[in-house]
């Protein structure tokens, strides 16, 4: 078993490059999280950040709820990549079984090959983190945003995102995988079959879907109440809110077709366009997990940029009141922080756009024979390009707009949870919504999924007529 | 010539799709399958002779009746049981799609053994790298499979099959993508599996120059064997084809 695993690794290598690339950008992500949390702790210290206690703990509690997100974020996204890998090698995992494996122990291989890829992303985003920290420290010092003072950057710790990223791909394997156990080895036998006829048969799981939405809801609700004691009410509410997003995406299947289903209505009643809003319908399950991706970069991007202007607005307002030196300190500090975030906001789009790239690409894959049909009846390959671009967008603005809503409401979860226990705003708030960065996500999800569907466009308007009459 | 039964087959009824739109697949067959044998299955699309062998295979439940191996019932089996019979007893042989493309020929001929998580004693991989060299793969073992013929292909497959010395060899069409020279030869070694390995060989064809290599050829038509003959000639099985598809 474990040769098969290797030899997969060893022949196959591309089918693994998104997970490495989520894997890397996972731990890169946990690497400046940790490097950034230990740098700013030692500038805060060295340039009298420390003005309001409740800064620093604001800064450590958020450092953990930075970490906590990537992990989660790159499970999703590697979790839906092996389910993606799975479903291309369904064919080969037929025979297997029918050749007499069972279906645990395949899984377990699965699980093998995780583990090798997550240690090896894992590897290398900690030592890119590293690098890029450490060529960054001079470049601010130089620029007078860091005081000049010693900032070590090997740190124990650093073991961290290395373990983190073998255990969340290892864990994400084992998950993604699970469309092993409902391969039958009756597939292998069928030339013709359709392909898709497994995903069908896709395990359907009500009842954790409404136990993770209502436990993480009230999580969520309960760590806001703390919060206008203390900050830490943030610790109740993050794995609230992510146990209420995970609610959120594992009945995706049920929640999304709706959504694309309206958003599939804006492209009008065109050939092409009614082709692919007939894709989204009758493949939902394939729809939805393209989306999904997306709901989770957008949803991270909206609440971050809520929650930090949340943060601008209720400090600047308090900075007014309070001395003017207080004031110009904390808002150098409100401008690092949220330098800091932006850049820690561009991985889950990074992770969003993978998983996007990935699952359309085998969406055309999966349809050749299907497009090679419509091109045999007349579909021009304009049609064709129009009809893979709708899908796309249908998809990409159906994540949008669930990454918006979500988003606003987590982002102002995040902002009650961590700043309404502070004795100078003291209380809730409304949400505070950055309309020109909201307008910057949409749209550059949107031209994020032109460009994401560049690639497919091509290979689907490269199927020939015949493709239509193949076998397999 | 004929053995003991190694697949008894008793009353077997498979019924696809939804109350009101039923199809019948298989309408009460009981056939045994017997060693040293090489039986053909024969019939129109659509008459059942894939759902036949699925069942025969365990690879699919029947909606009543029995198959037996021995005395193992397989409709008792769990799915690792059935998993492990796979492995063990029986040999599988396809159209297309027969081998793992990222193994070489070597390590698919040895993947039963490799999936039961064993490994076959010195003499019995002897006895498999014996099967291989007639079957003309020692050149070929380290390759991978897209680098093979579809003839070379086929051979691997038998070799696989044959490397477990199972009961029971199943072959679905394993001529279908091949051109008719290859095809014979391909035809001959399943024959001399049932020669020298006392193994039940059943091939499933719509094919008449295939079947006429068979010991005996069962024909199923709208899920019922309709006619249970020894070996035949093509031209006779053709005109026996065409009588069931209402040829006029």
């Amino acid at each position: 078993m474990i040769r098969l695993t290797l030899r997969e690794l060893q022949v196959a290598p591309a089918q693994h490059v998104a997970t490495l690339i989520v894997t890397s950008l996972g731990a890169l992500f946990a690497t400046i999280v940790i490097e950034a949390d230990r740098v700013l702790a030692s500038q805060s210290a060295a340039g009298g950040f420390l003005a309001h206690g409740f800064v620093r703990l604001l800064l450590d509690v958020l450092g953990s709820v930075f970490l906590f997100v990537a992990i989660f974020v790159s499970c999703i996204v590697i979790a839906n990549t092996f389910g993606i890998v799975m479903t291309a090698r369904a064919r080969r995992i037929a025979l297997l079984r029918l050749l007499g494996a069972e279906g645990r122990v395949l899984r377990r291989g699965v699980m093998l090959e995780g583990a090798i890829v997550g240690a090896a992303g894992g590897l290398l985003g900690t030592a890119i983190g590293v690098a890029v920290v450490a060529a960054l420290i001079p470049l601010l010092t130089a620029s007078g945003t860091f005081v000049p003072t010693p900032s070590p950057l090997v740190t124990p710790l650093l073991v961290a995102p290395a373990l983190i990223g073998i255990a969340s791909t290892t864990g994400a394997a084992w998950f993604g995988s699970g469309r092993v156990s409902t391969v039958t080895p009756l597939e292998a036998v069928g030339a013709g079959q359709e392909p898709t006829r497994t995903e069908l048969r896709r395990r359907r799981r009500p009842w954790l879907v409404r136990g993770c939405l209502s436990l993480g809801t009230a999580m969520l609700v309960a760590g806001v109440a703390i919060g206008s004691r203390t900050p830490l009410g943030l610790f109740i509410a993050a794995p609230g809110g992510a146990v209420s997003f995970l609610g959120f995406v594992l009945g995706a299947d049920a929640f999304l077709p709706p959504v694309l289903q309206v958003v599939g209505r804006l492209f009008g009643g065109s050939a092409p366009a009614s082709l692919s809003r007939g894709n989204a319908l009758r493949h939902p399950q394939r729809s939805v997990r393209s989306a999904v991706s997306l709901v989770i970069g957008v949803t991270l991007v909206v609440m971050f940029a809520v929650a930090a202007a949340c943060f601008s607005t209720e400090a600047g307002a308090v900075a007014a009141t309070a001395g003017p030196q207080e004031a110009a300190s904390d808002a150098a500090f409100v401008t690092l922080v949220l330098g800091v975030l932006g850049v820690l906001i561009g991985f889950s789009l990074a992770i969003a756009a993978v998983g996007l790239v990935n699952s359309l690409s085998l969406s055309v894959l999966q349809r050749r024979r299907e497009i090679g049909l419509l091109r045999a009846i007349g579909l021009e390959r304009r049609q064709v390009r129009l009809m893979v671009l709708f899908e796309s967008l249908q998809i990409t603005l159906t994540g949008s707009a669930c990454g918006l809503v979500l988003g606003v409401l987590y982002g102002w979860a995040a902002a009650l949870t961590a700043l309404s226990s502070d004795h100078h705003i003291g209380g809730y708030f409304l949400p505070t919504v950055p309309l020109p960065l909201v307008v910057a996500v949409v749209v550059s999800s949107a031209l994020l999924a032109v460009v994401a569907s560049l690639a497919p466009t091509r290979r689907a308007t490269a199927v020939p007529p015949v493709a239509a009459l193949a076998v397999d | 010539m004929s053995g003991s039964p190694v697949i008894r087959a008793r009353s077997l009824n498979k019924v696809y799709g939804a109350q009101g739109a039923e199809v019948h697949a298989l309408r009460d067959v009981s056939v045994d399958i017997t060693g040293s044998t090489l039986t053909a299955i024969m019939g129109p699309s659509g008459s059942g002779k894939s759902t036949l062998m699925h069942l025969l295979a365990g690879l699919d439940r029947p909606t009543s009746g029995t198959v037996l191996y021995d005395d193992l019932e397989l409709s008792s089996l769990s799915d690792r049981q059935l998993t492990s019979l796979r492995r063990n007893l029986i040999g599988f042989v396809f159209q297309a799609f027969n081998l793992v493309p990222t193994l070489t020929v070597l390590e698919n001929v040895l993947l039963p053994f490799e999936l039961g998580g064993t490994k076959p004693s010195g003499e019995h991989r002897e006895w498999i790298l014996e099967r291989a060299a007639e079957l003309g793969l020692m050149p070929l073992l380290e390759r991978r499979p897209h680098q093979l013929s579809g003839g070379q292909q086929q051979r691997v497959a038998i070799a696989r099959a044959l490397a477990i010395r199972p009961r029971v060899i199943f072959a679905d069409e394993p001529t279908g993508n091949l051109d008719s020279r290859t095809g014979v030869e391909v035809l001959a070694m399943l024959e001399s599996a049932t020669r020298e390995q006392d193994q039940a060989v059943v091939l499933v064809t719509h094919d008449p120059a295939a079947a006429a290599w068979a010991d005996r050829v069962l024909f199923i038509s709208d899920g019922r064997i309709v006619h249970d003959v020894g070996r035949t000639d093509a031209s006779t099985l053709s005109e026996m084809v065409l009588e069931l598809g209402g040829a006029r």
